[in-house]
């Protein structure tokens, strides 16, 4: 089984994602910040990591710089998943190592094709 | 509700109009439908529109009727296994038994609000890129002018956008308008719409060297299916290859094809000719 760090200050959207994402046959942990997800990738590195931009703490995009140097921080796929969705916020996170990409709001169709994109089923 | 009698006249218009099969269980579905029509005609509900356009033999109104029928899921890169074969195998073998001057003619038959044949223009685009591209046309058609318009446009939804497309092709070819998302011009004139019905002939519009018809004649009825298919191959040159849903293999409807590349992927059979 896969393992996938869904990361988002909202609890509502862990929610939803921890749904469609079990569905998928992926083994869930959460993460409320940035902060949060850098210490539960020091504990164990996920196989995905579906990521917010705006949150408390640590950003998503601090989060993805920080992670892709750490050692095997280049191992996990790692999906954004924001409201940001200008051409320009996109090419900054691919730029910082983001495999794919999603603008909120998403639904299970979005996500699985994006899992997908990312080679992830 | 549409009573039955209401419901066979509806079904009977469709299969007759495009080809579309309407069994008993789908009165539900026709009703909820057609609903959204009838309100738009100042009816109460669907029967009452159907009543209306007996009264006054309304062609234009059928004409609504059986559009709001079509089905018209898609998505960009619908069945991916399918246009990784179109690039590694399909595309390069039409390519190499022709000269390098010649173009090759692609048909998407039924394409919906476009993000079949769009798909097509992007991978070919890129197989150029790669250096293994030749000189293609691409001819889109589908029986709704609604989609057609919509295809044309070359917008999509952030939603539609998100449903099959890389985040990577998504920035290298299309750029966002207000809450859209815009296909680069050079795509959208990659690519010609026009209206065409499957149920007509077809021989004028080719000969074409390659044929997407995917997730259409699924909602025909087995006759409609085989003459459809008959007379895609008429419109096809000798060697031909016609791409199929990935759900739908027809390929024992008729001798005008041979299946190559898997069930769905079928050749022109080069003996075959039409009955007259
Ligand atoms: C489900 S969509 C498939 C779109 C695309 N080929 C795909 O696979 O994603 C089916 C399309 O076939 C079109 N269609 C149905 N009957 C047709 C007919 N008789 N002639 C031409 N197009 C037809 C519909 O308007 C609709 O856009």
């Amino acid at each position: 089984m896969k393992s996938c760090l869904v990361v988002d200050d909202s609890r509502v959207i862990r929610k939803v994602a921890r749904r469609i994402l079990e569905d998928m046959s992926f083994d869930i942990e959460e993460a409320a910040d940035g902060l949060e997800a850098l210490q539960a990738c020091r504990r164990s590195m996920p196989d995905a990591i579906l990521l917010d931009w705006q949150m408390p703490v640590m950003s998503g995009i601090d989060f993805l710089k920080t992670l892709r140097k750490e050692s095997g921080g280049d191992r996990p796929v790692v999906v954004f998943c924001t409201t940001e969705n200008d051409v320009a916020r996109i090419s900054e996170a691919i730029k910082a190592g983001a495999d794919e990409y999603i603008m909120k709001p998403f639904d299970g169709d979005i996500l699985h094709s994006k899992f997908s994109e990312a080679g992830l089923v | 509700m549409l009573t039955e009698a209401q419901f066979a006249i509806v079904a009977q218009e469709a299969k007759q109009r495009i080809g579309l099969a309407l069994t008993h269980e789908r009165l539900a579905f026709v009703d909820a439908r057609l609903t959204p029509l009838a309100r738009r005609e100042n009816c109460a509900c669907a029967g009452e529109l159907i009543s209306m356009i007996q009264r006054q033999g309304d062609d234009m109104l059928w004409h609504g009727v059986v559009d709001a029928l079509v089905m018209s899921d898609t998505h960009f890169f619908r069945d991916r296994a399918q246009f990784r074969a179109l690039s590694e195998t399909i595309i390069p073998d039409l390519l190499r038994g022709r000269p390098a001057h010649a173009r090759l003619r692609v048909w998407s038959a039924g394409c919906a609000a476009g993000q079949e044949p769009y798909s097509l223009a992007i991978l070919l685009e890129e197989m150029r890129e790669e250096g293994r591209g030749g000189l293609v046309d691409i001819l889109a058609t589908d029986i709704s002018s609604r989609l057609l318009d919509k295809a044309a446009s070359g917008l999509f939804s952030q939603f539609e956008v998100q449903r099959g497309l890389s985040i990577r092709r998504l920035i290298a070819h299309f750029e966002r308008v207000g809450e859209m998302w815009r296909i680069a011009d050079r795509l959208r004139a990659a690519v010609r719409f026009e209206t065409h019905n499957l149920l007509v002939d077809a021989a004028q519009l080719g000969p074409f060297d390659l044929v997407l018809c995917r997730n259409v004649l699924s909602s025909f009825g087995e006759a409609d299916r085989r003459e459809t298919l008959e007379r895609i191959a008429a419109a096809m040159s000798e060697d031909g290859v016609l791409v199929l849903g990935a759900e739908e293999d027809y390929a024992s409807l008729t001798g005008a094809f041979e299946p190559a590349h898997g069930a769905c992927v079928m050749r022109r059979n080069a003996y075959w000719r039409r009955a007259a």
